[in-house]
């Protein structure tokens, strides 16, 4: 069964525009915004039983098949009506977005989409999603909000000492780190790996090495982030609603808060002296908005968090646009 | 398809209607791609053509007179006409390359037949100057319609040359061999020549390839190419069927005014040769100008096409011939007539041709096999049948050749219009390719017509809230009306959002409407009533009452409204107790007595405004900043710079200035160029600038750029100019600075691009991370440059998103790099475009010369540790330390002092230190 694609005429732009704000994550978006979404978003409509997005690339002995069922590359479909549902039964009604979080981690479905019924749905590809990301940094700002606290939200478990100790290799001296060190300690950590040099190397410069003594509060659950801080060296406590862990070196205190621009989840407190390097949240936020690169890097690397460490989270809508704090 | 063409990138997006195909620049370890065989048929095809075209001229003024010529030109056409028929007959069923052979084998045949009717009638002579003519409209557009199957616009500047070199060689060959031959055997002779000719022609077109109909495989998969809407598809193929008419109309123009300018040499050699000597004449004359012909398309049109690109190498022709037929009119000198015939003859199957025919190249095959055949003899026929219709309406007495000139002019000055304008078709071409591929960035909110207004008001009463928010929103930001009665609206939160856009400027019939609603179950709601009603005076006891309403929303709208009603006297009422209660409780009381100064922004209000930011409390400085915008005048602009650090209220900062109007502007500028600024701030002033978009703001911006000492900001100025010429593309900027600053730019792309070249070739022996980081600086610095150039030839080029074009050149889409490449040559000079293509396709740099500037590993670190950047002059001076390069202990040292950084210092110094002594 093939799609359509819909008739142009059908909505004028102002309708299209209206059509976009009924998505709960489009509802507050700048207007610029969502008329740049509108112009690159394909309207396809598919009978009941069409396959809209596929897993597979290519049905064997049916080339024709598998390229009208799987355009290319991954995208996200606004639904704008009807239904659409996976083979292992997740559903998209109207006004909701199939594939946001694939998109956004720059994957491909790993299961058939098809139309329940008759559907029609606004197509982006994950490259345009991207590349509009890039050129709208409210946009982009908004959807690294979301995802961060989608991920605290789920309350992940850290990362263990012996996952992340071996994330420190350059720390060999004891006198302070300079700009490099830094860097090449920033590059241990996901999600920085990804961002350009210079992008880490600005926000080396805003960091500053701290020794912390042992019984010493880092961060207190509820109180708004203001830095971000990576231990290099000794351990911490750490007393979130769902237990307590250990940070040891190459754990970090504040990320997604400052990501998601939330208050902090966990009191952190060391249980040994810590060094640690630690960079404000407004210099953070700066170099983000300074550097997309880095910033893109970071939505696709909460986007992969999310689909590996909860792979039955499905974002149904873009961004949310809470207030920050 | 090219040998190294990736897979899909022969595809025509066939999906998008758009089809052009597009290659990228063949790597040079890469086979040239063969043009042998393809020149040496049009060789022998034009060998043949000119022994039979000096044969027929001969003849025909000979036996008729130049005179007869337009009627043969008439005939002509008439019989192109058939000739397009045909081959849009038979192209589909056979094939071009079948057509092509059948084409020649019936050439022969017919110009046999013609050798032997010559002797019959001098009217044969009528009949073989038509059969040369069908025969050249039918077999010339097929081998070039073989051709452009095959070839890409990458390569089709090299290829079309080289194969267009062996047409040229041909015709020059057989003018000779017409030439030779009219010296011993009649003309009639050196029409069964031409007859032999043809036949050996037809016996090579076997060695042609078949071409894309049988190669390429019917069923390649589309599904790289993503589905496009239907409107841009609607829009895409309709330019390509105006592209393609737009080719037809040029073919006609061009043929006109050359056909016109041949007729005008024709008569002078005619009133001033003896008849028998004309076939010598004309085979000599010809065969100098094929040579001349021969030597411009080896020699002049590569270099040309490189140097102007396609779009201007398309006028070259029209203005020489503007050139000498301006000549003629104005002085009646022979030579310039002789001039234009040396132009024509010289340019006309050299670089004319070729460009014509890389017209064709981005044009989808279906369309292409439809306006090729109709170029050539609607256009090519058609046009001298038009010529001949001019210069028969044209008197034959002794002005009829001044006549003819100044017809030629005029149709001259229009050719060059076509020219224009088929030049940025053709550019257009390629920004449909890489628009298709890309988003569309020029997105802008829908206009505001009587019917989307309407519909927008209508929206307003919907109940579902979002529909109505969005209508508010659009409505707002156009400047459109919001209509009071969107208060009664069910919903609060559209209530809310239609109030925070009404508060401003409270019109009297909002006013009315909130004044009824100050016992709304919303507290905003109820707050901005009150707000409402304290304006108009009413009410008082209202207000009074709402002192003690739980919600800080609404104490606090109504202490504010106290507080303006009594207008500084004495009351009996704790109005100044209730607002510093407010401003010491909650960040609630705080934001709420904030919101509620911002409805009614006072003078009275100004220090507590500023003392409601002391906590800096984001939600709170958002508020401040929200009343500072509305009321510019209670703003501190000092402490509204240094928000300016604060991503949290940047934005809202940033509204404030723009409201504070030239005032707030010019100290935005004196900040920018005052050094004392901190760097922390000063990096957001550019983009701040900006948003005023004015012509001021721009100057400032650009006088700046050349003198900006951080890097950072230099960027940011950037980026600044460029969002502020995309938004007013017709924002006067001073290009110069702008342009300077894109050969720096292009200048440090090179200068990283050796750097790194260099560092290569002194690979340490075991792993070292301090090396790995130089080398992926310097690469991603090469990169940086290389977005600056683009990001300045943005500035300097707003319509032409060259973010898609630089996109498209890093690009691994062939097809895309290729279509950039075109663009770029519209807009860029070629010593500029092609210093910049060589940093992109990463040349690789002379290693003997590397080798001489840096012959030791310490001389090329030496140089990465006096660098402009900050950053990499940090890697190195650690690189120095990891590779223990005890012998630059002395530059560091030497350095030190003028780093002019403090982290380089600080680099430097480190260095120093765990630097091992020699």
């Amino acid at each position: 069964m093939q799609e359509r694609v819909a008739d142009p005429h059908r909505q004028s732009p102002v309708q299209r525009l209206l059509t976009l704000r009924k998505f709960p994550g489009l509802a507050d978006a700048d207007l610029g915004e969502l008329a740049i979404i509108a112009e690159n978003v394909v309207e396809q409509t598919f009978p009941a039983g069409a396959i809209v997005a596929s897993a597979a690339r290519r049905v064997p002995g049916e080339k024709h098949r598998a390229q009208m069922m799987s355009p290319s590359g991954p995208a996200l479909y606004l639904v704008t009506s009807g239904k659409l549902i996976s083979a292992s039964g997740k559903h998209w009604g109207q006004h909701e977005v199939c594939g946001a979080l694939q998109a956004m981690a720059g994957r491909r479905t790993t299961e058939d989409i098809l139309a329940e019924v008759e559907s029609t749905t606004l197509r982006l590809t994950a490259a345009d999603f991207r590349e509009i990301l890039e050129d709208n940094f409210g946009l982009l700002s908004a959807v690294r909000r979301t995802l961060a606290r989608e991920l605290l939200t789920l309350s992940l478990r850290p990362p263990s000492q012996d996952e992340t100790k071996v994330l420190l290799p350059e720390v060999t001296t004891d006198s302070p780190l300079g700009m490099v060190e830094r860097l090449m300690v920033l590059r241990k950590r996901l999600p920085f790996g990804k961002g350009r040099i210079e992008a880490l190397a600005a926000l080396s410069q805003s960091a500053d090495e701290i020794r912390v003594p042992a019984r010493t509060d880092l961060a207190t659950a509820g109180e708004p982030v203001t830095a971000v801080t990576i231990i290099l060296e000794g351990t911490a406590q750490v007393i979130r609603p769902d237990g307590q862990f250990v940070f040891g070196p190459g754990s970090s205190i504040g990320a997604f808060e400052s990501l998601g621009e939330a208050p902090l989840t966990a009191s952190v407190t060391t249980l040994t002296p810590v060094r640690a390097l630690r960079f404000p949240v407004t210099a953070f936020l700066d170099v983000l908005e300074d550097h997309t690169d880095l910033a893109l890097a970071m939505v696709e690397r909460l986007a992969t968090t999310l689909l590996e460490q909860a792979p039955n989270a499905s974002m149904n809508s873009l961004v949310e646009r809470p207030q920050v704090n | 398809m090219s040998a190294d063409a990736p897979p899909g990138a022969s595809m025509t997006m066939r999906m998008s209607g758009i089809g052009v195909r597009t290659s990228g620049i063949a790597p040079a370890h890469k086979p040239p791609p063969k043009v042998l065989v393809p020149a040496t048929v049009l060789f022998l095809m034009m060998t043949a053509h000119a022994i039979l075209e000096t044969a027929r001229d001969a003849l025909f003024l000979t036996r008729l007179g130049p005179y007869k010529l337009g009627y043969a030109y008439i005939a002509i056409a008439g019989v192109a006409l058939l000739a397009v028929w045909v081959v849009r007959k038979l192209a589909p069923e056979r094939g071009a390359r079948a057509m092509l052979a059948t084409f020649l084998v019936a050439a022969t045949i017919g110009t046999a037949i013609l050798s032997v009717l010559l002797t019959t009638s001098p009217w044969a002579a009528f009949v073989l100057y038509v059969w040369t003519g069908a025969v050249a409209s039918l077999m010339v557009p097929t081998f070039w319609l073989i051709i452009e199957r095959d070839v890409r616009i990458g390569e089709a500047k090299k290829v079309l040359s080289a194969i267009a070199a062996g047409g040229g060689l041909g015709a020059l060959v057989g003018s000779a061999i017409a030439s030779v031959l009219g010296h011993f055997l009649h003309a009639r002779y050196l029409v069964t020549a031409g007859a032999i000719a043809f036949a050996v022609a037809a016996m090579s077109v076997n060695m042609l390839t078949k071409g894309r109909p049988d190669e390429e495989p019917e069923d390649e998969p589309e599904t790289e190419k993503e589905p496009i809407e239907p409107v841009k598809r609607e829009s895409i193929t309709g330019r390509t069927r105006r592209y393609g008419a737009l080719l037809v109309v040029l073919a006609v123009v061009s043929t006109v005014t050359l056909t016109m300018g041949d007729m005008m040499f024709k008569r002078l050699m005619v009133e001033r040769l003896p008849r028998e000597s004309l076939a010598m004449v004309f085979g000599a004359t010809y065969t100098g100008l094929n040579v001349i012909a021969l030597m411009v398309q080896i020699g002049v049109t590569p270099k040309l096409l490189e140097k102007l690109g396609v779009g201007s190498s398309l006028a070259v022709l029209p203005v020489l011939v503007l050139l000498t037929t301006s000549g003629f009119v104005i002085t009646g000198a022979t030579m310039a007539v002789f001039a234009l015939k040396l132009a024509d003859g010289g340019m006309r199957n050299s670089v004319h041709r070729v460009v014509n025919e890389i017209l064709f190249v981005p044009m989808p095959a279906a369309e292409r096999e439809k306006a090729k055949p109709l170029a050539e003899s609607l256009g090519q026929r058609g046009g001298q049948a038009i010529a001949a219709g001019v210069a028969l309406a044209i008197a034959a007495d002794g002005h009829a050749t001044k006549v003819l000139a100044i017809a030629t002019l005029a149709s001259c000055v229009l050719w060059l219009a076509v020219v224009a304008t088929t030049r940025r078709a053709y550019v257009r071409r390629f920004r449909d390719t890489l628009e298709a591929a890309g988003i569309h960035r020029e997105a802008r909110l829908p206009v505001m017509d009587a019917p989307t207004i309407e519909l927008l008001v209508e929206t307003l009463a919907s109940p579902d809230e979002r529909e109505a928010l969005v209508a508010l929103d659009l409505l707002s930001q156009r400047g459109e009306r919001i209509p009071a009665l969107v208060l009664y609206h069910p919903s609060d939160s559209v209530v809310r959002h239609a109030l925070s856009l009404l508060e401003g400027d409270l019109r009297p019939d909002v006013a009315r409407i909130l004044s009824q609603l100050t016992s709304h179950t919303d507290p905003q709601i109820r707050a901005a009533a009150l707000a409402a009603s304290s304006r108009t005076g009413l009410h008082r006891e209202q207000l009074i009452a709402a002192l003690g309403d739980r919600e800080p929303d609404v104490r606090a709208a109504a202490v504010v409204g106290l507080e303006t009603m009594r207008g500084g006297k004495q009351d009996v009422l704790d109005v100044q107790g209730t607002l510093e209660a407010l401003r010491d409780g909650s960040t609630a009381d705080r934001v709420a007595l904030a919101h509620a100064i911002a409805r009614r922004p006072d003078p009275a209000f100004a220090a507590l405004l500023l003392q409601l930011m002391a906590k800096k409390e984001p939600q709170v400085t958002r508020e401040v900043l929200h009343a500072w915008e509305l009321e510019p005048t209670l703003a501190d602009v000092e402490r509204l710079l240094s928000l300016l650090e604060d991503p949290h209220v940047r934005g809202d900062a940033r509204r404030v200035f723009i409201a504070g109007g030239p005032k707030f502007l010019e100290r935005l500028l004196e900040a920018l160029d005052d050094p004392r600024t901190p760097l922390s701030v000063r990096r957001h002033l550019p983009r701040t600038i900006s948003r005023f978009a004015t012509q001021e703001a721009a100057v400032a911006l650009v006088g700046r750029l050349p003198r900006e000492p951080d890097g950072s900001t230099e960027f940011k100025i950037l980026r600044a100019l460029g969002r502020m010429r995309a938004d007013k593309p017709d924002l006067h900027i001073d290009a110069g600075p702008i342009r300077a600053y894109a050969r720096r730019s292009t200048d440090d792309a090179v200068r990283y691009s050796r750097l790194r070249a260099a560092l290569s070739m002194y690979k340490p022996a075991e792993e070292m991370p301090g090396y790995d980081l130089l080398r992926e600086l310097l690469a991603e610095k090469r990169q940086h440059a290389i977005e600056r150039v683009f990001r300045a030839l943005g500035i300097l080029h707003p319509r032409d998103d060259m973010r898609s074009i630089h996109d498209a050149l890093l690009s691994e889409q062939a097809e895309h790099r290729a279509a950039a490449r075109e663009i770029l040559e519209h807009l860029l000079p070629a010593d500029e475009r092609n210093q910049l293509f060589d940093v992109i396709r990463g040349v690789p740099a002379d290693s003997d010369a590397l080798k001489e500037k840096f012959p030791t590993d310490k001389d090329i670190i030496a140089a990465l540790l006096a660098d402009p950047s900050v950053s990499l002059r940090c890697v190195a001076a650690h690189h120095v330390v990891e590779r223990k390069m005890v012998a630059l202990r002395d530059e560091l040292v030497r350095l030190k002092p003028v780093t002019a950084s403090p982290l380089v210092t600080s680099a430097f110094e480190q260095a120093l230190a765990r630097l091992p002594h020699a």
